[in-house]
């Protein structure tokens, strides 16, 4: 989209605000589904395999300094790959904004709009979105550096408001369904940080190529302090949270705060900040659904290109009849599509990439020695 | 439906992209300086009747009663030379005229016999230099006793001089003119900032002569380093700009690009620095994206922090570039006194901005949308002070934001005695009256009593606008969606501020992007911890001071 380039703490904002969006949504709950009173554990070991993927990652990235995935794909299959990998990102991408917008879009008509009709709301989020990636990426990334600050701290603040509620005896058995379950099975709550996608768009973004590794490093680590505070909240205060119907996680905890009689619900408040920063996630997908679209099509001008995205997503978004079928969709299509295209195909496509390159590397290496 | 189709053309067809990228880049990196576009130069003629002709034309001396042409002779080696002097009537003092330019040309020379060579004694004992006779450096060396004459061929510069004051010699034979500066207009003299009061500082404020306010920045900083470059701004009326500038402070490439701005211009005329900020600033949101101030100590202290200051003839504000947004909630009087203080200050005028902005927005949220958020007893207050109320609260919000606007609007226009009345009488009278008459509740009154009083804490004039419009927009935000609505609205609001840069500098500096400088942030540390200057403008002198500043006490220690 345009020439800007992101530092340090930008690139860090940048990975958290995709990474943490879900944890607003399903993902404490689903976690909490999957592993019971091992959830905690269960995260820790799962960042830990979420941080050697990273290095393997980051490894096979070196060999393309300044390379995207989508230029890796290119460089692996050709044209015609890089144009059907690209694509199917650029659905993955819209389909997921598409979902979640929907998600909240239904919590938020649940809380406190329900006066409003849903499509209302829908269009608010895509016209804001819109509106930031007509800016670009600048924008967005100095716009987030105010909002997740912001989100970080209302999850801190939320944590340590609801430990009137806690019993912490709820994280045993720690074990919880069993070891097989917390680190056999359990692997599959990785998807908790599909979110790591956006590393794989990062490089050609950034000012300095070393800031990769720190800004890698960092929003994993930070993201994981975050998803153990949401989850033990939750947990501690409310398991059944998975039986509730409510879409958003968070909100249930935010509910329950009690600050005396000054302020009745401070769980309002909570939506103020938690809007803004799902505006911004949606933001970022779109830049990059965006950046990929202009990368495969060599356009000049893609700005134009924002209505039609806008458009797509606000159709894709009204697809679905119910909350029943926008949270099947989410747990299906989020889940397990993440794992497979983020942490499956994408570093098959990496391995593969780099050992073409080797093999390339080895035989220009030999015609020059025979040369 | 071809109106449909153009429409949808509009939207989609490639377009090119139009915006303007300037990024200020290290300081050191380059030093190469921008060329400025030149006009088109009519020549002086060595012919007296071509002169004084192609002068009373382009002038209109027949209908134009200002415009003075004085028509003598001058002796010289026994010959006559035709000459005039041309000058605007009130720009020059005639005093000066009269016995410093006519006086030493007309009379003194009437004994001047010389013959064809000039003899220059410039050793008394041995050497005698004997040179051509020039009529020429004659004039300018011997009969102008004037501290600033200069030469020039140009006409659009001699009537650019003469414009501000200069009185222009033309000598039959000699194809240039002598500009004598003898400026004497009426002007007002420094008095005290109007808008920009503050108890501990200077009392001194720019007016509108710029040669005055360059004198008043002289006194302020003396340094050989301080730059005064001189410009015009305007195809018509070529009003004189000057940008001034540390020379071993400031980004070159900073410098470079307000000159490449102001001398890329294509208009007739600009009258005032706000004309000029406008056709200059980066981005055409309503927001401030210079400083735009009247103190001269004010302008000082951004120069030597490695900025520019335009000052534009006429207007009594000077512009500094590049400007971010905490800038504007920043008061000259910041520096003067202890960072405790000055940083209590700068809370309040950020809790001012917050509340000028959102607390309308806010109030018509929580009580449509939100009511769990108050507690029940205010939540019973606001509603029985509404009960006898038939509007809906938007209208009354509305009905009194215009009412405080118009009150606001009618202080500035009155006399300053009258404004005064007119605010208590609106104020008190109006607002007491408007709940009697059960057109708004005495809450919304609060309410929109703390906004505007809130509005004027804010200390730019500029930045109030905006507030005063964007309020508008959250009230509305708030009463169609709630706190989803002003969510959105925030969102697009820091986002558009964003998006905009000053003179290559992010408008959210220091916070966006991110600077670890301690110094560069809204509030300030104490004097002696300030060391750097503001990273973002990448300055050539990066330190401000020694990391011991006070040596006196602790310079033994380091």
């Amino acid at each position: 989209m345009d020439s800007y380039k992101i530092k340090v703490l930008e690139g860090i904002c940048l990975v958290v605000t995709i990474l943490l969006t879900h944890v607003l949504l399903s993902v404490p709950s689903a976690l909490i589904t999957q592993t019971a009173s091992s959830t905690l554990l269960n995260i820790v070991y799962v960042a830990i395999i979420t941080l050697i993927f990273f290095f393997i990652i980051y490894k096979l990235f070196s060999l393309f300094p300044g390379n995207n995935i989508i230029d890796i794909s290119g460089f692996l299959g050709g044209k015609v790959f890089k144009f059907i990998y690209g694509f199917i990102y650029i659905i993955y991408i819209l389909g997921m904004s598409a979902i979640i917008i929907r998600l909240f879009s239904e919590g938020i008509s649940l809380i406190s709009l329900s006066h409003i009709n849903v499509t209302f709301i829908i269009l608010t989020f895509v016209v804001a979105v819109g509106i930031t990636n007509y800016f670009g990426l600048k924008s967005i990334s100095r716009l987030n550096i105010f909002i997740l600050p912001i989100m970080i701290l209302s999850i801190i603040f939320l944590y340590f408001a609801s430990t009137g509620e806690y019993t912490f005896e709820r994280i045993f058995p720690i074990l919880g369904y069993g070891a097989k379950e917390t680190f056999v099975d359990g692997i599959s709550n990785i998807f908790a940080y599909s979110g790591i996608y956006v590393l794989f768009f990062l490089f050609p973004l950034l000012t300095r190529v070393s800031d990769f590794k720190k800004i890698g490093i960092s929003s994993i680590l930070i993201y994981t302090v975050l998803l153990l505070l949401s989850v033990s909240a939750l947990l501690f205060s409310i398991p059944q949270v998975a039986e509730t119907s409510s879409p958003l996680s968070l909100y249930i905890l935010a509910r329950q705060i009690n600050l005396g009689e000054y302020i009745q619900n401070i769980d309002a408040f909570f939506l103020l900040i938690w809007i803004p920063f799902l505006f911004e996630y949606l933001s970022i997908n779109m830049h990059f659904a965006l950046s990929t679209f202009k990368q495969l099509t060599n356009t000049k001008y893609s700005k134009g290109m924002i209505y039609c995205f806008c458009a797509i997503i606000f159709v894709l978004s009204l697809l679905s009849n119910n909350m029943a079928e926008i949270n099947m969709l989410n747990n299906s299509f989020y889940k397990y599509t993440s794992i497979v295209f983020v942490f499956i195909i994408g570093i098959i496509i990496l391995v593969s990439a780099s050992i073409k390159k080797l093999i390339q590397n080895l035989t220009k290496r030999g015609t020059q020695n025979n040369a | 439906m071809g109106k449909f189709f153009n429409a949808v053309r509009s939207i989609f067809e490639y377009k090119e992209d139009p915006s303007y990228e300037f990024v200020l880049s290290n300081a050191n990196s380059q030093k190469e300086s921008l060329g400025t576009g030149s006009n088109i130069k009519e020549k002086v003629f060595s012919e007296y009747n071509k002169n004084i002709e192609f002068i009373k034309d382009k002038y209109s001396t027949l209908i134009n009663s200002d415009i003075k042409i004085r028509e003598f002779y001058i002796n010289v080696q026994n010959k006559q030379y035709k000459s005039f002097i041309f000058y605007i009537d009130g720009m020059i003092n005639t005093d000066s005229i009269n016995h410093f330019v006519l006086n030493p040309l007309m009379l003194k020379n009437m004994t001047n016999t010389s013959t064809a060579q000039e003899q220059v004694v410039t050793n008394p004992d041995k050497v005698t230099i004997v040179r051509p006779f020039d009529i020429q450096s004659y004039i300018m060396d011997s009969l102008m006793p004037q501290n600033d004459v200069s030469t020039s061929e140009d006409f659009s510069d001699i009537f650019s001089q003469v414009n501000t004051g200069v009185c222009a010699l033309f000598v039959d034979t000699i194809p240039l003119a002598f500009l004598i500066d003898a400026k004497g207009f009426e002007k007002r003299s420094i008095a005290t900032p109007e808008n920009e009061f503050i108890v501990r500082g200077s009392q001194e404020a720019f007016i509108e002569s710029i040669r005055s306010n360059t004198s008043l920045l002289r006194r302020y900083i003396n340094s050989e380093n301080l730059i005064i470059e001189n410009t015009a701004v305007g195809k018509v009326n070529q009003n004189k700009c000057c940008i001034c500038y540390m020379k071993n402070i400031a980004n070159p490439e900073l410098v470079a690009e307000v000159k490449y701005r102001i001398n890329n211009l294509e208009i007739d005329s600009i009258i005032s620095s706000g004309e000029l900020e406008q056709l200059i600033k980066d981005s055409q949101f309503d927001l401030p994206q210079m400083i735009a101030t009247e103190r001269p100590d004010r302008v000082a202290n951004y120069l030597l922090a490695g900025r520019v200051a335009i000052i534009v003839n006429g207007t009594p504000y000077v512009l500094i570039a590049p400007a971010v947004f905490s800038d504007f909630l920043t008061s000259a009087e910041d520096t003067n006194i202890q960072h405790q203080f000055s940083n209590l200050l700068k809370i309040i005028r950020l809790l001012a901005l917050v509340i000028t902005l959102l607390l309308p927005g806010f109030y018509i949220a929580i009580t449509i949308f939100h009511q769990e958020l108050i507690p029940t007893e205010l939540l019973f207050a606001i509603v029985s002070s509404r009960s006898s109320v038939p509007f809906p609260i938007i209208f009354e919000i509305i009905i009194m934001d215009i009412s405080l606007e118009l009150i606001r609007e009618s202080g500035v226009r009155v006399p300053s005695a009258l404004g005064q009345t007119i605010g208590i009488v609106g104020g008190l009278i109006l607002g007491e009256a408007a709940v009697s008459a059960n057109i708004v509740s005495p809450i919304l009154i609060i309410v929109v009593a703390l906004t505007g009083l809130t509005a004027f804490a804010v200390p730019d004039y500029l930045l109030g606008f905006h507030l005063r419009i964007a309020r508008f927009v959250y009230v509305f935000a708030g009463y169609f969606a709630g706190f989803f609505g002003i969510a959105f609205v925030i969102f697009v609001h820091i986002g558009i501020l964003a998006s905009i840069d000053s003179f290559g500098v992010s408008y959210l500096s220091p916070y966006a992007p991110f600077s670890v400088n301690s110094t560069d942030g809204y509030l300030l540390d104490p004097i002696w911890k300030r060391e750097k200057r503001e990273s973002f403008l990448d300055t050539i002198r990066q330190e401000r001071e020694k990391h011991i500043s006070m040596k006196w006490k602790f310079g033994g220690k380091s």
